[in-house]
């Protein structure tokens, strides 16, 4: 039972009363009227309907005859590696590109160079160059390492920023360590880092991590991902471009370019993705790129990826990811190395960092980017899009999902301007809720008289006892798991209002 | 223990035979067809994203198999998909069918009598969210469970969701009728 003590509401017994005719209350009354006013309408006309039977029927026919039997998770993974198999093949061959190498001898080339010198006691290190803008907040100049040992059983991946430590995340056969946020939060040092049991390679490996990471533009860890996928046992391959040689003939070509149908998701449907080859260029280190655009079919045109790739040594170099057309993300490969596993110290992937605390994570939970904890925005008056001056009253709506703890706190932290690096904390009592699903609701009062004239979001989270933030924000939310989630841009007297 | 239903026993089947599909197809068409065109207006945009929607219903049936969902939610949430890239495109939301006007007679609220169009009208102004659970319950006549798979909450959050959105409803109408009257006393 939900009882809201505002309200004075039972959910149970309006239902029933809802159910049974009963109109006695004003808005018992008015679901009746609608319900009985709201006109019956014509069916659609049997032609059509005949006629769409038929074409189902058809299509039945033809679609059983191309179907594979390849898990859904793989088949996903295959999809985000073949979005980069395509550009490196499409980049060569479509007009207006540089022709001539096949697309049999680039990959030859690229699986030959991956795995040279390595063997099978290898370790394969890249140095990342990233930069990025979100929420308001904008990160310049962190690098990124990856080491991984070519069998996939160990890895580390860190960012850091000067001496700041951003994201910590490791593990061998036995044991994984991770910072607590699943991404870098701002330019926040990471003080500790959880030790839990490492679970098997493809229980980290969820379809919508790979798909959140390339398609829904939270590119921090875009890497790891790829590289934990190349790197496991999948499929037998032992590197990307084996697993890209399995997808075959899902993409489909003409002289525009490609496009790939990656199936239906919740929410966003069916998803296209569309690929084409751009001018060439030149990365400022000296490397000569191959551009390639990746968009999906049905976002509008401001929100895209580019994946850079050198022409000489087939790397992919540099993914950028657009949105409104301006620039969020820039992952740049900045080195690669592949060198014996007896170059590092024999405990290497089991060391933490200097200053960085362990805590034991003592729950089965999934930890980090596997925990389903969500937060979202289901409404907000004054809406999104509202132009807003002086102090106002706003009141907001959140669902959540709580599953990785028994309890937790859900605030709104403050207010983020966007494309700005500047995040004001706003004083809202935060709301205790235990595991499970739900709704709440918050009201707070915003005075604008400090704040600068442009879009301002609100970025509801969950917190643990200790204030740290357990989840991803409502960006990320909004796409996966929770149909109804909406950005809560507000407009303080801004020039563009969001929307436009 | 639990026994398939026969429609749980007749969607798995039309993972592999067309002719089941078919018949989930005649069970469902006539009403994803009449909640499209009360979403969009127009029959003809109302029998695209019918036919867009059983289109991915039956590739998701083929790649992916049945995985227990409720298949009318399901359907209905695909073609809200569609609906909401179609308005999305053309930057609105809710149409009025000329054939959607009534009359409705709203107890509680500052006018006795309202136009069915009003009431759609005023719905108009809600959020989408609110608009999609009156529209879901009370409109298309989906029951809590099935409203509830449609957007991912428990039925209780159903009835919750519900009685705020017809909260909203009618503070609007009420607004609606209030500011008409305003205007019919200024021309009065």
């Amino acid at each position: 039972m939900i009882r809201d003590d505002n309200d004075h509401f039972d959910a149970d017994i309006w239902l029933r009363r809802l159910e049974s005719g009963d109109n006695s209350e004003p808005l018992l009354a008015l679901a009746a009227k609608i319900k009985d006013l709201s006109p019956d309408l014509s069916g659609p006309s049997s032609a059509f309907q005949s006629k769409l039977r038929s074409q189902l029927v058809e299509e039945f026919s033809q679609q059983s005859l191309r179907r594979r039997v390849i898990p859904r998770w793989l088949a996903w993974g295959i999809a985000a590696l073949a979005v980069i198999a395509l550009i490196f093949i499409g980049a060569r061959n479509l007009p207006g590109s540089t022709p001539s190498v096949s697309a049999a001898e680039i990959l030859n080339l690229a699986s030959q160079r991956f795995t040279s010198s390595a063997g099978q006691d290898g370790v394969l290190y890249d140095r990342l160059l990233l930069d990025w803008k979100k929420g308001g907040f904008r990160q310049k100049g962190v690098v990124g390492e990856l080491w991984r040992s070519t069998d996939g059983s160990q890895l580390r991946y860190q960012m850091h920023a000067g001496d700041r430590l951003l994201y910590f995340d490791q593990h061998d056969s036995d044991y994984l360590w991770r910072s607590s946020h699943i991404r870098p939060v701002e330019g926040n040092q990471v003080d500790f880092v959880y030790q839990a049991r490492y679970k098997p390679e493809e229980t980290l490996l969820g379809e919508e991590q790979i798909t959140s990471q390339l398609l829904f533009r939270d590119l921090a860890n875009f890497w790891v991902y790829i590289d934990r996928l190349a790197g496991g046992d999948n499929a037998d391959c032992a590197n990307p471009f084996c697993i890209l040689s399995v997808l075959g003939d899902g993409w489909e070509c003409t002289t525009s370019g490609c496009t790939l149908n990656l199936g239906q998701f919740p929410i966003v449907g069916d998803l296209i993705i569309e690929a084409k080859t751009l001018e060439e260029d030149w990365l400022s280190n000296g490397h000569q790129v191959h551009q390639v655009r990746l968009k999906n079919q049905d976002v509008g045109d401001g929100y895209y990826q580019v994946l850079k790739f050198d022409t000489t040594t087939f790397d992919l170099l540099e993914i950028e990811d657009y949105s409104r057309g301006k620039l969020r993300y820039r992952i740049r490969l900045d080195e690669r190395q592949i060198f014996p596993r007896s170059d590092l110290p024999h405990d290497f992937f089991r060391t933490i960092p200097d200053g960085v605390e362990v805590r034991m994570w003592d729950s089965d939970a999934p930890l980090g980017h596997q925990s389903e904890d969500r937060v979202w925005v289901i409404s907000a008056d004054p809406p999104p899009g509202a132009y807003l001056t002086d102090t106002f009253s706003a009141h907001v709506e959140l669902g959540y999902r709580l599953t990785s703890i028994e309890k937790a706190a859900i605030n709104i932290g403050g207010l983020n301007w966007s494309g700005h690096d500047t995040r004001v904390k706003l004083d809202v009592d935060e709301v205790i809720v235990d595991a499970g699903e739900g709704v709440i609701e918050i009201d707070f009062v915003v005075d604008t008289t400090d704040l600068g004239d442009g879009r301002w979001v609100i970025w509801p989270a969950f917190r643990d006892v200790l204030g740290i933030n357990l989840g991803p924000g409502v960006g990320w939310n909004s796409f996966f798991g929770n149909p109804i989630g909406i950005y809560p841009e507000w407009c303080i007297r801004c020039q563009d209002p969001p929307g436009d | 223990m639990n026994s398939k239903t026969d429609e749980q026993t007749q969607i798995e089947q039309a993972s592999h035979d067309p002719q089941a599909f078919a018949a989930l197809y005649d069970r469902y068409v006539e009403q994803i067809f009449l909640y499209a065109f009360r979403r969009t207006g127009d029959r003809v945009l109302a029998e695209d994203v019918t036919s867009a929607t059983f289109e991915k219903a039956l590739r998701h049936l083929q790649s992916h198999g049945w995985k227990g969902k409720n298949y009318k939610a399901w359907l209905y949430m695909i073609a809200s998909q569609q609906v909401i890239e179609h308005h999305r495109r053309n930057e609105r939301y809710i149409a009025l069918p000329a054939d959607m006007t009534a009359t409705i007679d709203v107890e509680g609220l500052a006018q006795d009598t309202l136009q069915w169009e009003q009431i759609l009208q005023t719905m108009a102004k809600l959020s989408q969210n609110d608009q999609e659970i009156i529209t879901l319950r009370l409109i298309e006549r989906l029951s809590n469970p099935e409203t509830a798979e449609f957007l991912r909450c428990s039925p209780e959050n159903v009835s919750v969701r519900l009685y705020r959105a017809l909260g909203r409803l009618r503070n609007m109408l009420g607004a609606t009728s209030a500011s008409e009257g305003e205007k019919d006393d200024d021309q009065g």
